[in-house]
């Protein structure tokens, strides 16, 4: 090695080769997993979906914490009794247990009258218990806040079976017409009875069953007049 | 002499300091352009000592038989031949072989060493 130059170009050779060694060594004494991509995109679903749940649970917090507020505040001000009242207020109307009005709707399903067609199945002329569980979920997917069956609250109890040419309705069993009554926006309650992808629609159209439905700006709906048999469920206590 | 000690620490020190990863497919290439450096080294290093050392044929040998080690390996995975075997014997023989010669050279320069401090020793006693 006559000058510096190139000792200096002897030094950074050897440099890149220490510096390759040691990375290689680094690099194959890691663990590698093969991981494929869908098992990535799963682990980031996860984590988006358990971060989500996170944020609901911090609001559910948030909530119970105002409430707590409410309360104290009530204590305070002596007023407990009335928050109290209207909380239980609230409570009768998720159970079914008040008398409501509101705007809404009222659907009235009939038998046809029409001729048989030559071999028809006369079924075809009659409406049957699906026919009003499926305008039933067509009113609640509409956003139907109270629903009644010829003035049978439904609940979450409610049962709907075709008894021969009558249907029985919270234990109570009723022949023809049916009357199903609905609360809520008119409008949307009013699409899910007359738009063209409608269970009602196609009753109408297709078997010519009388669907009527008449908008109405203010329909009492009963409370559900028995208790409620709950002879099996206990409340969970904790968690 | 100092300058290449001071590469290989530097080298070192970098090499654990700088998050580099590579796929692992990589690994085999690299570690045969590795043997291919560390050849051409040795031998700069046998060249020194027997002072023939020419920086040209150092520097060209250094890259020309890095980037032909690596690419007979990739043509070799390519044609499904461990082409790459072809490399290592060469570079891995090679590599003995100037340390063979390094050796003999440090030995022969210890012996001669020694020799001169034993006439040394003995020109002391006479006097």
């Amino acid at each position: 090695m006559k000058n510096s130059r190139d000792k200096m170009i002897v030094g950074i050779t050897v440099f890149f080769v220490s510096f390759m060694l040691i990375i290689n060594i680094r690099n194959t004494e890691m663990d590698y997993d093969f991981i494929r991509l869908e098992t990535v995109e799963a682990f980031n679903v996860e984590i988006s979906d358990t971060k989500e749940e996170i944020e609901a649970l911090e609001d559910y917090i948030e909530q119970k914490k105002y409430q707590i507020e409410e309360y104290q505040e009530a204590l305070r001000d002596g007023t407990l009794e009335e928050v109290l009242a209207s909380e239980v207020r609230k409570q009768k109307v998720n159970s079914h247990l008040t008398d409501l009005k509101g705007p809404g709707i009222t659907v009235t399903l009939e038998d046809s009258d029409r001729e048989l067609d030559e071999g028809e199945d006369p079924n075809n002329l009659i409406i049957h218990d699906l026919d009003v569980l499926n305008i039933l979920n067509d009113l609640r997917r509409a956003g139907a806040e109270a629903l009644a069956i010829n003035g049978q609250r439904v609940t979450s109890q409610t049962q709907i079976k075709c008894q021969g040419a009558t249907i029985t309705v919270n234990d109570v069993t009723y022949g023809q017409p049916f009357v199903i009554e609905a609360i809520g926006d008119p409008d949307t309650l009013n699409a899910a009875i007359n738009a063209p992808t409608s269970y009602a629609y196609i009753l109408r159209e297709y078997y010519e069953l009388p669907v009527g439905s008449e908008i109405g700006d203010e329909i009492l709906i009963k409370a559900f007049d028995r208790e409620p048999a709950l002879n099996y469920i206990e409340i969970q206590e904790g968690d | 002499m100092i300058f290449a000690i001071i590469g290989i620490l530097l080298g070192v020190v970098l090499g654990f300091l700088v998050p580099i990863t590579y796929p692992p497919g990589f690994s085999l290439y690299i570690s045969v352009a590795i043997l291919a450096a560390l050849d051409s080294v040795f031998g700069a290093f046998r060249a020194s000592l027997e002072e023939k050392f020419d920086i040209e044929i150092f520097v060209s040998g250094f890259f020309g038989n890095t980037i032909l080690a690596v690419a007979l390996a990739y043509i070799g995975d390519k044609l499904g031949v461990p082409l790459y075997y072809a490399a290592i014997f060469a570079f891995g023989g090679r590599l003995f072989q100037n340390l063979a010669v390094i050796r003999r050279i440090a030995i022969h320069r210890l012996r001669i060493a020694r020799g001169v401090s034993k006439t040394i020793a003995k020109n002391k006693a006479k006097n």
